[in-house]
């Protein structure tokens, strides 16, 4: 008896002591407040440029499979994320427009017709313009330290729950941009996207959600 | 009778092994390597749609191959098991998750990567400089493993399902080495083609 509740103490204490401990996160408090904040800051980017690393830890692999690329956003629905190592893609979504690039070859699609790439590059933008606070897809819960916010998003589709167990956004308080994206897959895999390097409302050329 | 049985069988391997050890050891890349994992940067066009990815190919056991197929950007798409008589599903991502699709993943992707060649080596044939070895694929499948000119190395191969074949298939290696650095596989009887390169 006095065995079974050391162990539970001892599984309480460490469920408690593992987040507060790890991040030093809290629930935020004023919920409506934060939303209206993010809203605004968002709305006030219309463009942004940065470079990323993402790391992709698979269960059956010891090692991360780990790219880097540059991303680039402007108002209202354009994006350009570009893979360079240690392979090329070029995802590219203008408007409705999905196109495509690889070493083997260029497609394009309609982005309503492939719903995987819709909901990724949904999800990017609306982490971008701070929609993702208001989307009907996930269950989002709001935390905060002195540095960043910190989002859970709980997915609600069935397609989206069959994907992520959760999806885990960390943004700078300097700048309300993401820092930091985690796609928690139902599998146990995880991809981690880290954001350097950004640079807010510069100027974007048309040319650049064209692909040559 | 015990004794009549083992002699029966010993004359069985000794008339199968010559042919399913050729094989074996001419099998590119993944299947005799020592480095059995292969990461490679995945092309596949059906009819006019395209996807392309990552996928991972690993050994896991002398019978067992697993493959994982991942979007470049997140998530897993397609988590198999892929053995001589069979596979095994650990995910498939929704619109992938029929019977049919996984069926044509398992037979493609378990060519590619010599998967079959644990089955029975039922047929070797040598014309020229070239050297064929048949292998069972499934009920009425079988892929067919051709070494090309004076290398001696598996360079291509066919799936064949009754008289026709199904698929063709083939290797590049990366120069001066056993290591394969792209695969294609194209179907013949619809619009399919998958499209490898080492990464």
């Amino acid at each position: 008896m006095i065995k079974h509740y050391n162990c539970l103490l001892f599984v309480l204490l460490f469920s408690w002591l593992a987040p507060a401990g790890a991040q030093n996160y809290t629930p935020v408090k004023n919920l409506v407040a934060f939303k209206s904040l993010f809203s605004s800051k968002s709305a006030a980017i219309n463009s942004l440029k940065s470079d990323f690393v993402q790391e992709k830890s698979i269960s059956m692999l010891e090692n991360k499979i780990i790219s880097e690329g540059s991303f680039i956003y402007r108002k209202s629905n354009r994006l350009r994320l570009e893979y360079r190592k240690p392979y090329t893609f070029l995802f590219i979504m203008d408007n409705d427009r999905v196109t495509i690039k690889n070493s083997q070859q260029t497609s394009s699609v309609s982005a309503s017709s492939n719903k995987l790439y819709k909901m990724i590059s949904q999800l990017t933008i609306n982490c971008v313009t701070g929609n993702v606070l208001n989307s009907k897809e996930f269950d989002v819960d709001v935390f905060e330290n002195a540095r960043a916010y910190f989002l859970v998003l709980k997915p609600r589709q069935n397609m989206l729950k069959s994907l992520f167990d959760r999806i885990n956004i960390f943004i700078s308080k300097n700048d309300f941009t993401v820092d930091r994206l985690e796609l928690m897959e139902t599998s146990g895999d995880k991809t981690t996207l880290v954001f350097t390097d950004k640079k807010i409302n510069i100027p974007v050329d048309d040319e650049v959600f064209k692909v040559n | 009778m015990m004794r009549f049985l083992r002699l029966i069988s010993c004359m069985i391997l000794f008339w199968l092994a010559p042919g399913i050890l050729a094989a074996q050891s001419l099998l590119p890349g993944l299947y005799n390597s020592t480095d059995s994992l292969g990461l490679y940067s995945i092309d596949i066009e059906i009819n006019s749609s395209h996807f392309s990815g990552l996928l991972l190919l690993k050994k896991m056991n002398d019978s067992t191959i697993r493959l994982v197929m991942n979007s470049e950007m997140g998530p897993k798409l397609v988590d198999l098991e892929l053995m001589p008589s069979g596979f095994r599903v650990l995910y498939a991502f929704p619109k992938l998750n029929n019977r049919r699709t996984l069926r044509i993943l398992y037979e493609d992707f378990g060519a590619l990567a010599g998967i079959f060649a644990r089955n029975r080596c039922t047929k070797v044939e040598t014309r020229q400089d070239t050297t064929d070895y048949s292998y069972v694929a499934g009920k009425k499948m079988k892929v067919i493993y051709s070494t090309g000119g004076s290398s001696q190395k598996i360079s291509s191969g066919r799936l064949e399902e009754g008289k026709g074949a199904r698929a063709l298939f083939c290797y590049v290696f990366t120069p001066g080495s056993d290591q394969v650095s792209s695969m294609k596989l194209e179907h013949q009887q619809f619009r399919m083609i998958i499209s490898l390169t080492r990464i």
